[in-house]
């Protein structure tokens, strides 16, 4: 039974694409926590959790993603006989440990771009660590870690196609099926790509929405100005 | 007071600190003065723990500072500091910066730390920007709105590490003014600065240091009109 591309293959894509978002919302979600958790344990006092922490991220950045995935869906049944990790879970698995050591480091670099005067004005007030990092640190250290945290989650997405080889059926891999199915791969992968494309396009602009909204962008735009003013000035 | 004896900071191999001993009573209001690179600034920040103290002992109100049993964050809620680049948090209000530690580390409950906050705006004179953010002030009104920070802690000693230095010349004015108000209100101070007129009418006594180590102490008088050391007078030859 072989057609060209039509629209009752919309169907399957759109499962796909349910999958694709499910499995990235969790991951992002996970690994945001995991990276939140790794990033203070790497800006930590302690020199165990910094040392931890740095293993973990240095190890999993050193590593493919499609290796990790490889090594929860075929490498633990072998080691530990009778665990079976679906294929969702495994995704789900994988991307978050991926997702947690980059979160980590995005973190880490905001933490240290807060000015050292924070700490020592939140230090000077007899502050500690908790209150510090909850008051003062951690809400300037976010602004700075969204622009790239959304960055990150824009290739996540991307990345998160990885997960075919194991045969789950996120978008890509449904991608594949109806390509076979129609013999039209032109049709079908511009489908998909254009699906990416607006999920990703999505997640740029809610990124925006958001540094507008904490002010991000207006800062830098204030920034800007008087270089722009100088420039004109000097023109003249 | 503070009770510094034998205090030996080192970065490295770099030696900052040469054996500081020192006093400061109650109510008192030193001044220290000295060159760039003299340690002044590392001397203050020793005071409360900002830096580490490599030997001697540092003892504020009753606290040995370099002793493991000590709570720091405790002492430090009785030691106000004011930072040369204000430190103000950005991402706060003028009130909420001022609100935040009485209110988190003291336990003070909201309304009373606000009516505190609000007073002590008053007294720095800025009670119309209780509600705006710092990064739409002055650099003499962040200052001051430091200072306000500092005091809302009801702190017994105040540090200020060149409180004046990052301003422009025509509103230090400003900030030295809150500064003498404090003074006469008999708070104990200890001031790291390169206002000469201040350290002279203000300072209850004021210590010159130099590549690590006191040079001279004394009463302003003395220190201005008679110094005794080659060093001092070298150093005020070119400054005053």
């Amino acid at each position: 039974m072989i057609d060209g591309f039509g629209f009752q293959y919309l169907l399957p894509l759109g499962k796909g694409t349910l999958w694709t978002i499910a499995l990235c919302a969790t991951s992002g979600i996970l690994g945001s926590v995991l990276g939140l958790i790794l990033g203070l344990a790497e800006t930590s006092p302690s020199r165990v959790a910094r040392w931890l922490s740095s293993i973990y991220v240095n190890l999993i950045r050193g590593v493919p993603v499609l290796i990790i995935i490889f090594f929860i869906y075929f490498g633990v049944p072998l080691l530990f006989p009778g665990i079976d990790i679906p294929g969702f879970l495994t995704g789900v698995i994988a991307l978050t440990g991926f997702v947690g050591a980059y979160m980590a480091e995005i973190l880490r670099g905001s933490i240290e771009a807060v000015p050292k005067g924070q700490n020592e004005a939140a230090d000077a007030l007899g502050m500690g660590y908790f209150l510090k990092y909850r008051s003062v640190i951690m809400p300037q250290a976010m602004k700075i870690a969204v622009p790239p945290a959304i960055n990150f989650l824009i290739a996540l997405v991307k990345d998160s196609s990885l997960i075919t080889v194991i045969g789950f059926i996120e978008l890509t891999k449904a991608g594949s099926v109806v390509s076979n199915l129609t013999s039209d791969p032109i049709a079908t992968y511009l489908a998909v790509a254009v699906i990416y494309f607006v999920i990703c396009y999505g997640i740029s602009r809610l990124g925006r929405a958001y540094e507008t909204r904490t002010g991000i962008r207006s800062d830098a735009l204030r920034v800007q100005k008087p270089l722009r003013l100088a420039g004109i000035g000097k023109s003249k | 007071m503070i009770f510094v004896e034998d205090l030996h900071k080192t970065f490295g191999k770099l030696e900052v600190l040469k054996g500081i001993d020192c006093h400061v009573r109650e109510q008192e209001v030193v001044c220290v003065i000295g060159p760039s690179g003299s340690g002044k600034s590392t001397f203050l920040r020793c005071l409360n723990s900002l830096e580490t103290i490599t030997s001697g002992t540092v003892t504020v109100n009753g606290h040995r500072l370099n002793e493991s049993k000590t709570d720091i964050d405790l002492v430090r809620e009785q030691v106000g500091m004011v930072f040369q680049q204000f430190n103000l948090f950005p991402h706060m209000t003028v009130v909420d910066n001022i609100m935040l530690a009485p209110r988190k580390v003291l336990k003070v409950a909201k309304d009373q730390a606000r009516s505190n906050a609000v007073a002590l705006l008053a007294k720095v004179g800025l009670t119309d920007k209780t509600d705006t953010y710092p990064g739409s002030l002055s650099g003499g009104q962040m200052q001051r709105v430091a200072i306000a920070r500092a005091l809302a802690m009801d702190p017994k000693v105040m540090l200020f590490d060149e409180p004046t230095s990052a301003l422009d010349p025509e509103i230090v004015g400003e900030v030295l003014t809150v500064m003498k108000d404090l003074a006469r209100e008999s708070m104990t101070m200890v001031v790291v600065t390169h206002e000469m007129g201040f350290a002279r009418e203000v300072a209850d006594r004021v210590i010159f240091m130099d590549q690590g180590a006191i040079v001279e102490e004394g009463s302003p008088e003395q220190i201005f009109g008679s110094p005794q050391h080659a060093r001092t007078q070298e150093f005020l030859g070119k400054v005053l």
